[in-house]
């Protein structure tokens, strides 16, 4: 007789049990999809710039900065100064070499080599947006942050968009400019993949909202639409090079991702550049369209001021030039003088011997779509 | 009214001074069949296909016309060419897939359209130019296979080539290019006073004595001097062939009207020079095609990265895609898209000058087809999707006109096939990698 019994309760607790899990789910789903924050999401992402809001009236009270071929012309006398504005290929050899043998030799693959020609930026009270150390945002007026004190802990400090007052007096990042312009479409062209992807942190039973976020670069480019966008739910495999696998963990809550503080290393390849994007003490803030399954948000950190160097003032070439001058002229700066900037502007990482800052902050806006992210695994 | 029919060979006979003499006849409409699309002998009117290139691509706001098939506005950048509506079609919508390779600016964009091949370095053609494929096939029996001119000035400045090494450089000078087509070696085809030239036939005598020597040194050649010496012989062979075609008589076409001499002009990057040359370029392109002389011909208005600029300024059109900012508003580079424009006025006197050539029951365009395209969709991102392509004329009537077809992000290549197609290549499919396609534009074809 016990047996039956012993089924009997077996079967009525397992009801039960199938009620209460069915119960809960419900009201998870209804409650603010506590549910739906456990899965794995994958994302790539369409959309990824620098944030230059563009210099409102008085940022820069001295104009705007000039590039080689124009500091050159305002140098000359008015009457020499025609000779080369009727002959462009004139001036184009009186500013030769563009492209340099010698890097040495290149004032922007080592512009430390040259002196400062200075380079106009913002200085003054700014309103800009910034990340909260609890990973808010914020947007004030503030001066310039300075370089912080030897030991400082970052964490404890908002992270500011100080590469912004660098470039803010150039023409060519001014929102209409050619930096704008270039932003996006090197993740249509194929150049730069980058893939994201939440992992629920699963046995840690306090922290329903824990996840651990991975960033990582792809070398296969994202499939475009018709309308020439980024197809959501493709299939997209990580770079092989594990340098590129950016592992943080994180929150996600109400559906806003807010990660840890990390270090992140990406492939920043455009068209013919090959360069990389070094951040110190990144955090990604996400927040996740659950209508839509989209996501977007801003990426803010400290680039090394060595990696800004190589990727953004000597931009290397995939032949191993460097397209530094052309671009520098294009948007309206020299080279040793954006460098000089930086270093006036850094407001991270200070360096334990001199105290000088070897990172300056910097924010990216980020947009992206559903993914399958494949992680190839080791044989 | 029925027409009677003429042999093309008709001539006028009659005896001189006791000798029996007769005198050839122009191409007059009576050798043409009744719908005036062929010899009367059915021997169709020649078909011919020639590219039209200007650097540095066009706005899409500015281009793309909003609606597709026949009853779409020409929007700004195309206003120019509205005395033409009726003879083109405009595709949009059509990318080049670099499938992982780098974008190389400035050249991605014109190699993938010509070659169906994303460079993986800049200026690779991994095989040749679509019009080189086409001259192949329709430009041997012509005495240049093709002829390339370019308004720009730099004689470097030719997409056409038969790989990345080999380049059918352009003639720049308006002077060159008579020199080359109506100088030396050139015969009326309605001057009846055929006489092969001696000099020619002595020409043609050695390079055929030569023949049997070659073949002995061919065998004591290593595989990569082969491979050498049968490019050189390659050209050789082109050369006899040449030489064939200019020791026979020429039909007598009533189309071709031996033009004088132009005079001397400068070569510059001011678009006001380059519009001249431009213009007288395109006035002896279009006779040499009238007169037989190629069937395949290829015109350069500027370079990839455009160098044009306007008197007075250093700025030229490609620094501006650059450099100018976007009128905010306005929405685009207002001085940027002036050379757009200009490009496209320029492009409209080509077609002028084209149509303004009767030829059966038309005009010289009608039996040609021509790709317009650029290297770029927006030069100030080096865009390679959506490029800007105009295909004009019918082709004989094998192509229909008056659209707006839109590729939907479809490789360029599509494109590519079409023309092969339409002009009788034997190819069901093109294009490498992903680009490969075996879909001609369907809408196009009549």
């Amino acid at each position: 007789m016990k047996g039956p019994i012993v089924v009997k309760h077996y079967f009525t607790g397992l009801i039960i049990v199938l009620l209460l899990a069915r119960s809960s789910l419900v009201l998870a789903l209804a409650d603010g999809s506590l549910a739906e924050e456990r899965k794995q999401r994958g994302y790539v992402l369409t959309d990824f710039r620098l944030v230059t809001p563009g210099a409102g009236p008085g940022d820069c009270p001295d104009g705007f900065n000039e590039g080689y071929s124009q500091r050159f012309l305002n140098a000359l006398p008015e009457a020499e100064r025609q000779s080369y504005l009727e002959n462009p290929r004139r001036l184009q050899q009186a500013l030769a070499p563009w492209y340099y043998d010698d890097p040495e030799q290149d004032p922007c693959a080592s512009p430390g080599n040259f002196p400062d020609p200075g380079m106009l930026t913002i200085d003054g009270p700014l309103m800009l947006q910034r990340m909260e150390p609890d990973g808010s945002l914020s947007q004030r007026r503030s001066l310039p942050s300075a370089c912080p004190v030897i030991g400082a802990d970052l964490k404890e400090r908002a992270i500011d968009n100080q590469y912004w007052r660098v470039m803010g007096c150039v023409r060519g990042y001014q929102p209409t400019g050619q930096a704008a312009a270039f932003a996006n479409s090197f993740i249509a062209d194929g150049s730069m993949t980058v893939l994201l992807q939440i992992t629920p942190v699963t046995g840690e039973v306090d922290e329903n909202d824990l996840v651990e976020v991975l960033l990582a670069s792809s070398h296969t480019p994202v499939t475009l639409g018709t309308d020439g966008r980024p197809l959501p739910w493709a299939s997209i495999p990580l770079a092989e090079e594990v340098r590129y696998h950016n592992r943080v963990r994180g929150t996600l809550r109400d559906g806003v991702l807010i990660t840890d503080h990390f270090d992140l290393h990406i492939i920043k390849a455009a068209q013919r550049l090959d360069s990389e994007l070094y951040l110190r003490d990144a955090r990604l803030r996400l927040e996740i369209d659950s209508a839509t399954g989209k996501a977007s948000g801003l990426l803010a950190g400290y680039w090394d001021i060595g990696s800004l160097a190589h990727a953004a003032i000597r931009i290397q070439d995939r032949t191993g030039l460097s397209s530094g001058k052309p671009a520098a002229d294009t948007h309206g700066y020299t080279c040793p003088g954006k460098y000089y900037a930086v270093k006036r502007l850094a407001d991270g990482h200070p360096d334990p011997g001199t105290g000088e800052c070897t990172s300056i902050s910097v924010i990216h806006s980020l947009h992206a779509v559903p993914a399958f992210v494949i992680e190839r695994k080791a044989p | 009214m029925s027409r009677k029919s003429l042999s093309r060979r008709t001539l006028l006979r009659g005896v001189l001074q006791g000798s029996a003499v007769s005198v050839a006849l122009p191409l007059l409409d009576g050798f043409l069949n009744s719908n005036g699309t062929a010899l009367a002998s059915e021997a169709p009117l020649p078909l011919r296909f020639g590219t039209w290139f200007w650097g540095c691509g066009m706005t899409p706001e500015r281009w793309n016309p909003q609606r597709e098939g026949s009853h779409f506005e020409l929007p700004a950048e195309l206003q120019a060419l509205s005395a033409h509506r009726d003879q083109f079609n405009v595709l949009s919508g059509f990318n080049v897939h670099l499938d992982g390779r780098p974008n190389q600016v400035h050249s991605s964009g014109v190699v993938g359209t010509l070659t169906g091949n994303a460079p993986s370095v800049p200026d690779e053609f991994a095989s040749p130019s679509l019009d080189v494929l086409v001259a192949d096939a329709i430009g041997s029996g012509n005495r240049f296979r093709s002829l390339e001119a370019a308004a720009s000035g730099d004689p470097r400045h030719s997409y056409s080539r038969r790989s990345s090494s080999v380049i059918n450089a352009a003639e720049v000078s308006p002077v060159g290019l008579y020199q080359r087509i109506f100088g030396a070696g050139f015969q009326d085809p309605n001057a009846r006073d055929f006489q092969p030239d001696p000099k020619l036939m002595m020409r043609r005598s050695v390079l055929s004595a030569v023949k049997e020597d070659r073949q002995r040194l061919e065998r004591q050649l290593s595989a990569a001097d082969r491979v050498r010496l049968d490019q050189y012989f390659t050209a050789v062979r082109q050369a006899e062939q040449q030489l064939n075609i200019m020791l026979s008589e020429p039909q007598p076409l009533a189309s071709c009207q031996v033009p004088g001499m132009p005079e001397v002009s400068d070569t510059d990057t001011d678009i006001e020079v380059v519009d001249r040359n431009h213009r007288q370029l395109a006035g002896l392109m279009a006779l040499a095609v009238a007169c037989d002389q190629t069937r395949v011909f290829n015109m350069v208005y500027s370079p990839g990265a455009s160098n044009l600029r306007r008197a007075g300024s250093t700025a030229n059109h490609h620094q501006l895609t650059h450099e100018e900012s976007v009128d905010p508003a306005l929405g685009y580079q207002p001085r940027a898209t002036w050379f757009v424009e200009r490009s496209m006025a320029a492009f409209a006197t080509y077609l002028d000058i084209l149509k303004a050539i009767p030829e059966g029951d038309g005009s010289l365009l009608d039996n040609c087809l021509l790709l317009a395209h650029s290297e770029t969709s927006l030069a100030k991102t080096h865009d390679v999707s959506g490029l800007p392509l105009i295909l004009v004329g019918r082709a004989g009537g094998r192509v229909r006109t008056g659209l707006h077809v839109k590729g939907r992000g479809d490789a360029v290549t599509r494109v590519g096939l079409t023309v092969q197609q339409l002009m009788g290549l034997p190819v069901s499919r093109w294009g490498t990698r992903s680009m490969q396609t075996d879909r001609p534009v369907s809408e196009v074809l009549a």
